[in-house]
C-alpha cells in the first residue's frame, strides 16, 4: 500500500490536519497547471477542491487502494477537468500544455484516472437522461434511491406502499426503467466517446 | 443493441435467475462486452444518480473543511512571501562592504535548506566573522590569557588603540569562515546535491534594485485600443489622461456585466454579440489590472490580469495581457511566475514584438546580460 493512502482516510474521516498536509503537498502543482493553461488562481482551488471530493466520493463507494502518489493522480483528474472547462470556453487559441511524459506515475495510473473521467462523464449522461424518462419512472427511482426513517435504502416493498401498488408490479416497473435510461443514454451520441 | 441483453440483466438484477443461470450470466459477462456495458449502467442506475441526503451532508462537511484548508493554506503563502520581501529588503539596507562578507553564507544557507533564512542571525555572523578575523591577525595571544566564560569573551584589538570589542555568543557557536562552513556542510552531501548547488549558484536570483530596474525599463502602460465600448468610455478617457486611481474606481465589473445582459436583444444569443460582450469584459479586466500596475499594485494587478486571460478576444491580446502578467509577477517578486508567463510570451506566435521583449527580459532574470 502506498504511503499516501492516509490521504483517502483523512478525506473519508475529515481530518482536517492531514488534508491541510495533503493541500501544501498537492496544491502547488495544479495551481502551476492552471496557471499556465489560461486559469487563474480561483479556478485551480475550484478544481482542485471538485477533483478532492470526487475522490471522496469514489472512496466511500468502492474499496479505494492507491498503489503511486496521490498527487499524480489529482493531477491527472485535475488535468481532464481543466481540459473540460478549456474546451467549454472555446477559448481563442488556447494551446494546452501537455504534462504527460513529465508525471511519470506509470500506465496502469493514467487508465485509472481516465476511467475515473469515463465514470464522472457517464453519470452526467445518465443524470441529462434522466430528465427525459416519464413522470412515473423518475418518481419510483427517486423513491428507490432515498432512504427510509431507519436509515436504510427503501425495499421495492417500501416503494409499492407508498406508490400503492403491488410488489411484483414495483419490481418489474423498477427494471423497466432502469432499462428505459439505460436506451437513452446508449443511443446519445454522446455515450460513443465515454467508453472504457 | 440486442434486445435478450436487456431482459438478462433486468432477470438477473431482479432475482428471477436460477443458480445455473446465474452462474451462466457470470460467466458471459467476462467474455461479452455489450453485456457488461449494461450490466455496469445498471449497477450505476441502481445504485442512485443523485446524492442522497446523507451523503450530501457529509460531502458539505468536507467542503467546509476543504474552504478552510485553503484559506489557511493562502494566508500561510502570503505571510511567508511577506517575509521574504521582509527579509530582501533588511538585505538591500545593509552597506555594501557587510554585504559582501555576508553573500557567500547566505548562498550557502539557502543551498543547505532551501529556506532563505532571517537576516537578523546573518548581520550577527557577519560581525563575528570580521571580529574572529581581527582575532585571527593581532589577537590570539590575548585570548588565551583571557578568563572569561565562554558565552562572552572581551576582546581588546592592538591595532585599535582603545576599543573593547565584546562578542556575545550567538545561535551559531561554530563559526569558521564562510568558505570552511561550505566545506563542512558538503561533507555529508551526496554528488547529485553537490551538483544542485552548483546549478542553484549558477540561477541567482535578482535582488530588488536588480528586478525595480529590469521592471521600469519594461513596464509602460499600453494605449488604449482605437475601438472601443461605449460602456468603457469614462473609464478609458481617464486611462488616457493616466488618472489611473480613477480608471480603477471606474471599471466595476460586476455592474459592466448587469449592463450588458440588460443590453442584450431578446431571442436568440448573437454569436457576434457574445464576441463583443467578451471583448468588453477583456478591455474591463485588461485596462483595471494595467492601472492597478501603474499605481504601483501588482499584488492587485495579477488575479486582473488572470481575469483579462480568460477573455482573450485574440492572441495578441492574450500575448499583450501574458506580458504584463509577468511584469507585475516580476514587480511583486516572483521571479518563477514572471519567467513562465515570459515563457507563454515567446510561445505564443501571434504575439510580435512582446515576444522579443520576452526572451530579452527572460535572458537578463537568468542572469545572461
Amino acid at each position: 500500500m502506498h504511503p499516501d493512502q492516509k490521504y483517502i482516510d483523512a478525506l473519508l474521516n475529515n481530518n482536517i490536519k492531514l488534508i491541510g498536509e495533503l493541500y501544501q503537498k498537492c496544491f502547488p502543482l495544479i495551481r502551476n497547471m492552471v496557471l499556465e493553461n489560461n486559469g487563474t488562481e480561483a479556478n485551480a482551488a475550484d478544481i482542485f477542491q471538485d477533483a478532492l471530493v470526487d475522490l471522496f466520493k469514489m472512496a466511500k463507494t468502492r474499496p479505494f487502494t492507491l498503489t503511486y502518489s496521490i498527487c499524480a493522480y489529482l493531477k491527472g483528474i485535475c488535468r481532464n477537468k481543466w481540459y473540460d472547462e478549456l474546451k467549454k470556453r472555446k477559448l481563442e487559441g488556447v494551446t494546452f500544455t501537455d504534462f504527460e511524459g513529465q508525471d511519470n506515475i506509470g500506465e496502469n495510473s493514467f487508465t485509472l484516472i481516465e476511467e475515473h473521467h469515463v465514470n464522472q462523464a457517464r453519470l452526467d449522461l445518465m443524470r441529462k437522461k434522466f430528465e427525459e424518462l416519464g413522470e412515473s419512472c423518475k418518481e419510483l427511482l427517486h423513491l428507490s434511491w432515498t432512504k427510509n426513517s431507519m436509515g436504510k435504502r427503501k425495499s421495492t416493498e417500501e416503494i409499492a406502499n407508498i406508490l400503492n401498488i403491488s410488489d411484483g408490479y414495483a419490481h418489474k416497473k423498477k427494471s423497466e426503467c432502469i432499462v428505459k435510461l439505460i436506451k437513452l443514454v446508449m443511443n446519445d451520441p454522446e455515450f460513443k466517446n465515454l467508453k472504457r | 443493441m440486442d434486445e435478450i441483453l436487456f431482459e438478462k440483466v433486468k432477470n438477473y438484477f431482479s432475482g428471477q435467475m436460477s443458480p445455473e443461470e446465474q452462474l451462466q450470466f457470470k460467466a458471459e459477462l467476462t467474455t461479452n462486452k455489450d453485456l457488461a456495458t449494461v450490466f455496469d449502467l445498471y449497477q450505476t442506475i441502481e445504485k442512485g444518480l443523485f446524492d442522497t441526503e446523507e451523503s450530501a451532508a457529509e460531502e458539505g462537511l468536507l467542503r467546509n473543511t476543504l474552504k478552510e484548508v485553503h484559506e489557511r493554506y493562502i494566508a500561510n503563502e502570503l505571510q511567508q512571501d511577506a517575509e521574504q520581501t521582509q527579509t530582501n529588503e533588511e538585505k538591500q539596507q545593509l552597506p555594501e562592504s557587510d554585504l559582501e562578507k555576508v553573500t557567500p553564507a547566505i548562498e550557502t544557507s539557502k543551498v543547505q535548506s532551501g529556506k532563505i533564512r532571517r537576516l537578523g542571525v546573518w548581520k550577527s555572523l557577519a560581525i563575528a566573522a570580521t571580529v574572529i578575523g581581527v582575532i585571527l591577525v593581532g589577537s590570539i595571544w590575548y585570548l588565551q590569557k583571557e578568563k572569561s566564560s565562554p558565552a562572552v569573551a572581551t576582546v581588546k584589538d592592538k591595532g585599535d588603540k582603545s576599543k573593547d570589542i565584546t562578542i556575545q555568543d550567538t545561535a551559531h557557536p561554530q563559526i569558521n569562515t564562510p568558505t570552511a562552513n561550505i566545506a563542512t556542510q558538503d561533507k555529508h552531501k551526496t554528488p547529485e546535491q553537490k551538483q544542485d548547488n552548483i546549478n542553484l549558484a549558477k540561477t541567482s536570483v535578482p535582488d530588488r534594485a536588480h528586478r525595480e530596474a529590469l521592471y521600469a525599463r519594461n513596464f509602460k502602460p499600453d494605449a488604449i485600443p482605437s475601438n472601443f465600448p461605449d460602456l468603457l468610455q469614462e473609464a478609458l478617457s481617464h486611462f488616457k489622461d493616466q488618472e489611473y486611481k480613477d480608471v480603477i474606481a471606474a471599471i466595476d465589473i460586476d455592474a459592466i456585466k448587469t449592463s450588458m445582459e440588460e443590453l442584450r436583444p431578446r431571442g436568440q444569443p448573437d454569436e457576434q454579440q457574445e464576441k463583443e460582450e467578451k471583448q468588453t469584459l477583456f478591455y474591463a479586466y485588461y485596462y483595471k489590472a494595467l492601472s492597478y500596475m501603474a499605481d504601483n499594485n501588482a499584488a492587485k494587478a495579477i488575479p486582473e490580469f488572470q481575469n483579462a486571460l480568460t477573455k482573450s478576444p485574440d492572441k495578441f491580446w492574450q500575448g499583450k495581457a501574458q506580458w504584463y502578467l509577468a511584469l507585475a509577477y516580476l514587480k511583486a517578486g516572483k521571479i518563477d511566475g514572471a519567467k513562465m508567463w515570459l515563457k507563454q510570451v515567446v510561445n505564443n506566435n501571434k504575439a510580435g514584438e512582446y515576444k522579443q521583449k520576452a526572451l530579452q527580459l527572460i535572458s537578463e532574470l537568468e542572469g545572461n546580460q
